[in-house]
């Protein structure tokens, strides 16, 4: 007796096809940049945005409300109390408060001096890059071309701009090998020659996560920001230096109430006047419209 | 048959199964890796972490009036001095804020690696905090509540998103400002490496007018063991001295305005909101000035949340077709059937079931659907572990057949406990004892004949002592009842399944509605409070101030000797507020209109006529016993 598998010639074709298709469908669920198109030019920053930042949005102040909602008095440092930090027996130094600061950085805090820079023209030190994410500020966020987003603070008036590089290679499978090729990370170049501002140069990428299999879509904006003017993280003089690398990664949720919510967290580098990094996070509310947008001028107090 | 084709199927069979073993496979369980040890990273409101905030700094909380009442007359030596709360652990709306080392394990199904949850365990939490990643259900409303909940998890994008419920009553600031068993706990986690952000929402309909949203930073720790917990809770009373709750009475706490005049900030910022978290606020507040000194707040309270009891009051009585009947798992052999008007509780096994109450009549055909389900469902018991000569007899000697009934026991005679008696009684499903067909005590089977029941219906075998333990081991268990005397009647029992290790409190206590203590049938506010330090008395926490003893309350979820120890605190707090009015010559209705239990009334006092109830019964009783010492 003789069986009959098949007689079709497509059993291999129909095998492989459905490998083929298999493997498509299961490539990695994490890519970094994801703007790549196959075919055709790379997605613009705009297009590929794996969450939607643009709108007008409020601060919710419910962390360090004192500092943030009002200006401290000098030398408060987030405990209530003005304290220029303790020297341990061994001879550490313990920073007073909220800031992980050197010696210098407190020496540096105490020295503020609000008239001082009234006088030099200086009323903006607190709404630089670093500070003006900390204030009880709106935002507004737009697209300024396909690969920059702006970013305004009605708070001080003042503006930032996220640019976008070229989308990195996202990670991907080796079915080859059988590893896992991690992505390339993005290029953060700034352009040569440029003079320290407020808000400094950000140079910006999406990390795109999802979208295959039983994963929602999403993401983040990492946003790493260079070219600092000296500013305040508070408005009552704790300073940073000119040197100092602001990094921060913005996500968005939406709670039961079907608010929406822009969460990040802000990573300030400052060796000058920090013994370890700066981090943080804060949290802005999206409103339905404009109403409310309120620009007001920079102020020392 | 062609030598291709047979080829063709190999390479292609071979192909498929070297793909589907690819690692890509395994990735879909979680797009980013949480696993690992975790250490804080703390740089906002650093004094909130240590040593603690300020009393009456609420502020960046958007707190209502009844939340600022109970956290201004909260008193930070309540915690130390109780036994049962020493050991508390923080809840998820808080613990990201702690400055506590994290352990994030993957749990997975042996079977085929699927990731199942991930077990977050910190140093000072009762143990691993499972987020279930399986998309199994939310638990029973009836489920016991946990100080860490009950969590599910999803990732969306490359956040997971946990929903804690079922949980305890715990806080989001130490100094007293409290979140109700009812929150929510929404958390979103997100891995930038080597940094863990952790945000986390508070959503609370009884003590905040919006989600409160806060977040925290963790920085991974590959070398860090998370230290092991072993608090041991320590009662420091003399012998003979009676449990008491420190707190302050309204409008006396001396130091609410501690926080605005060390931070120097206006007192109207300091009492927190929703609308000081909001840009607008800062110009107001540039325009107030900080207090120039401390001094004793008599703060008013006024927003809608001090109307909760009085909206209550005029809700047109709820009819109920108890619709929603259900049976779940206490312990041992004890089950609890809830949506019948007042908690039943059922002890299943070889000897038949014994219901303890009967909820009301309209819903006897739904109860006694859930005992036969459950009774059904059972399992065979294990043979008994035991010395006693009589250990493993029963199972032989009764057969595992129809479930039957065979008898109820009444923890009182309210309709919602003893409503189903006759129902029951005249159930095919009713095989009872001789002589043990309705078991309560002699007061119940008095206000019951007093109140015309019919024969059926009221209890033929009682008791008058103070324990009555049945006359041999049912279901492989002692069955005990206690009487406590004048709690909310004059014929209040506990039922106690001693194997099992559960107690059913009828309505001594519930898990979220006030004691209905009824004065004219032998209630009293004292009887109450002793009552309930019995009733803690009598339980034992499995770990951290929770689990152990299980405590089925007359209505709401099962409960453990915490929560009847938070509940116990209550009624403490509220009969000093009004002990102390009636001892500055108030009227009832003038204690009435000073709402003496505002700041509990979210919690307790949802229902149509409790508050008022309860208000009126503590002041009667104490307002006698008053009298009676000055006569």
């Amino acid at each position: 007796m003789s069986h009959k598998i098949s007689t079709t010639p497509s059993a291999l074709w129909i095998a492989m096809t459905a490998s083929v298709l298999w493997l498509s469908a299961s490539s990695s669920i994490q890519a970094q940049g994801d703007g790549s198109r196959r075919g055709g030019p790379p997605l613009t920053a705009k297009a590929s945005a794996p969450i939607e930042l643009t709108g007008y949005w409020t601060a919710v102040i419910t962390e360090d409300w004192n500092l943030r909602m009002l200006t401290a008095p000098k030398g408060d440092f987030g405990t209530g109390e003005a304290s220029a930090g303790i020297k341990t027996p061994g001879g550490d130094f313990r920073p007073p408060g909220n800031i992980p600061y050197k010696p210098a950085g407190v020496e540096a805090a105490m020295a503020w001096n609000p008239e001082k820079d009234e006088a030099e023209g200086n009323r903006c030190k607190a709404y630089g890059a670093v500070g003006i994410m900390r204030l009880p500020t709106r935002l507004h966020i737009t697209w300024q071309d396909d690969n920059t987003l702006k970013m305004e603070a009605e708070l001080g008036m003042q503006t930032r701009l996220f640019h976008f590089g070229p989308p990195p290679r996202g990670g991907q499978m080796s079915f080859t090998s059988g590893l896992y090729i991690p992505p390339e990370p993005p290029k953060l170049e700034t352009p040569a020659g440029l003079e320290p501002t407020l808000q400094g140069y950000s140079v910006a990428s999406w990390t795109v996560v999802g979208g295959v299999g039983s994963f929602e879509r999403g993401g983040s904006l990492k946003v790493v920001t260079t070219h600092l003017k000296p500013g305040y993280y508070w408005k009552n003089g704790m300073p940073y230096t000119g040197n100092a690398v602001l990094t921060e990664h913005f996500r968005v949720m939406q709670l039961p109430d079907n608010s929406v919510w822009i969460r990040f967290t802000q990573m300030v580098e400052d060796p000058e006047y920090l013994t370890q990094p700066f981090l943080i996070n804060y949290l802005f509310k999206k409103l339905p419209n404009e109403s409310g947008w309120n620009p007001t001028p920079c102020s020392v107090k | 048959m062609k030598t291709t084709n047979r080829f063709g199927i190999t390479g292609g069979l071979l192909l498929l199964s070297a793909l589907v073993s690819q690692p890509a496979f395994a990735q879909e369980n979680s797009p980013v890796d949480l696993s690992g040890t975790w250490r804080w990273i703390r740089y906002e409101d650093v004094r909130e972490s240590q040593p603690g905030a300020y009393p009456g700094d609420y502020m960046g909380l958007p707190l209502n009036d009844a939340a600022r009442m109970r956290a201004d007359t909260y008193d930070e030596e309540w915690i130390s001095s109780s036994p049962l709360l020493q050991c508390r652990p923080r809840g998820p709306g808080y613990q990201a804020f702690a400055l506590d080392p994290m352990q994030i394990d993957k749990v997975e199904d042996p079977l085929n690696r699927r990731l199942v949850a991930y077990r977050v365990s910190y140093q000072k939490t009762p143990g691993g905090r499972m987020i279930w990643l399986d998309g199994r259900p939310q638990p029973s409303a009836y489920a016991q509540h946990s100080w860490e909940g009950f969590s599910t998890g999803k990732f969306k994008g490359d956040t997971l998103e946990i929903t804690a419920t079922h949980l305890k009553e715990s806080y989001v600031r130490r100094n007293g400002v409290a979140t109700s068993f009812r929150a929510t706990v929404i958390e979103q986690v997100s891995l930038d490496e080597p940094y863990l952000d952790w945000t986390f929402t508070v959503i609370d309909p009884d003590y905040l007018t919006e989600p409160l949203v806060r977040s925290a930073i963790y920085i991974r720790a590959p070398t860090l063991q998370v230290p092991t917990y072993p608090c041991q809770s320590v009662d420091d009373r003399a012998p003979g001295e009676k449990y008491r709750v420190p707190h302050y009475l309204p409008g006396e706490n001396p130091y609410l305005t501690e926080a605005a005049f060390k931070y120097k900030v206006p007192l109207e910022g300091v009492r927190g909101g929703a609308e000081t978290l909001y840009p607008d606020w800062h110009s107001i507040g540039m325009r107030l000035s900080p207090p120039s000194a401390q001094y004793t707040l008599k703060p008013t309270y006024k927003d809608e949340s001090t109307r909760i009891a009085e909206r209550a009051e005029v809700q047109p009585k709820h009819i109920s077709t108890y619709d929603n009947v259900e049976a779940l798992h206490v312990a041992g052999n004890v089950y609890l059937i809830g949506g019948a008007g007042g908690n039943i509780a059922v002890s299943v096994g070889g000897d038949g079931v014994i219901m303890v109450d009967s909820g009301v009549a309209a819903a006897s055909g739904k109860v006694l659907a859930a005992v036969h389900q459950v009774a059904h469902n059972l399992k065979p018991e294990e043979i008994s572990n035991s010395a006693s000569p009589y250990a493993g007899t029963w199972q032989a000697t009764h057969a595992f057949t129809e479930p039957v009934i065979r008898m109820i026991i009444n923890t009182n005679d309210n309709a919602e406990h003893v409503g189903g008696n006759a129902n029951v009684r005249k159930s095919a499903m009713f095989d009872p004892l001789r002589g043990f067909e309705i078991v309560a005590h002699e007061m119940v089977q008095n206000r019951m004949i007093a109140a015309k029941a019919p024969d059926i219906a009221v209890p033929n075998n009682t008791y008058f002592s103070e324990k009555y333990t049945l006359y041999r081991f049912l279901n492989n268990e002692a069955v005990q009842l206690f009487h406590l005397a004048n709690a909310t009647t004059d014929g209040d029992s506990v039922v106690v399944f001693r194997r099992s290790d559960v107690i059913v409190a009828g309505d001594v206590y519930n898990s979220d509605i006030y004691p209905p203590i009824d004065v004219d049938r032998g209630g009293s506010i004292d009887g109450e409070i002793e009552a309930l330090n019995k009733l803690v008395d009598m339980s034992v926490n499995e770990y951290m101030s929770e689990g152990g003893t299980m405590i089925v309350p007359g209505h709401g979820w099962i409960s453990d000797a915490g929560d009847v120890g938070y509940y116990r605190d209550m009624i403490m707090v509220i009969r000093d507020r009004i002990q102390n009015m009636i001892d500055r010559g108030m009227t009832m209705e003038q204690v009435r209109a000073a709402k003496p239990t505002m700041d509990y009334d979210p919690l307790y006092g949802r229902q149509p006529g409790v508050t008022n109830q309860f208000v009126e019964a503590v002041y009667r009783s104490l307002k006698e016993k008053t009298t009676k010492g000055n006569g």
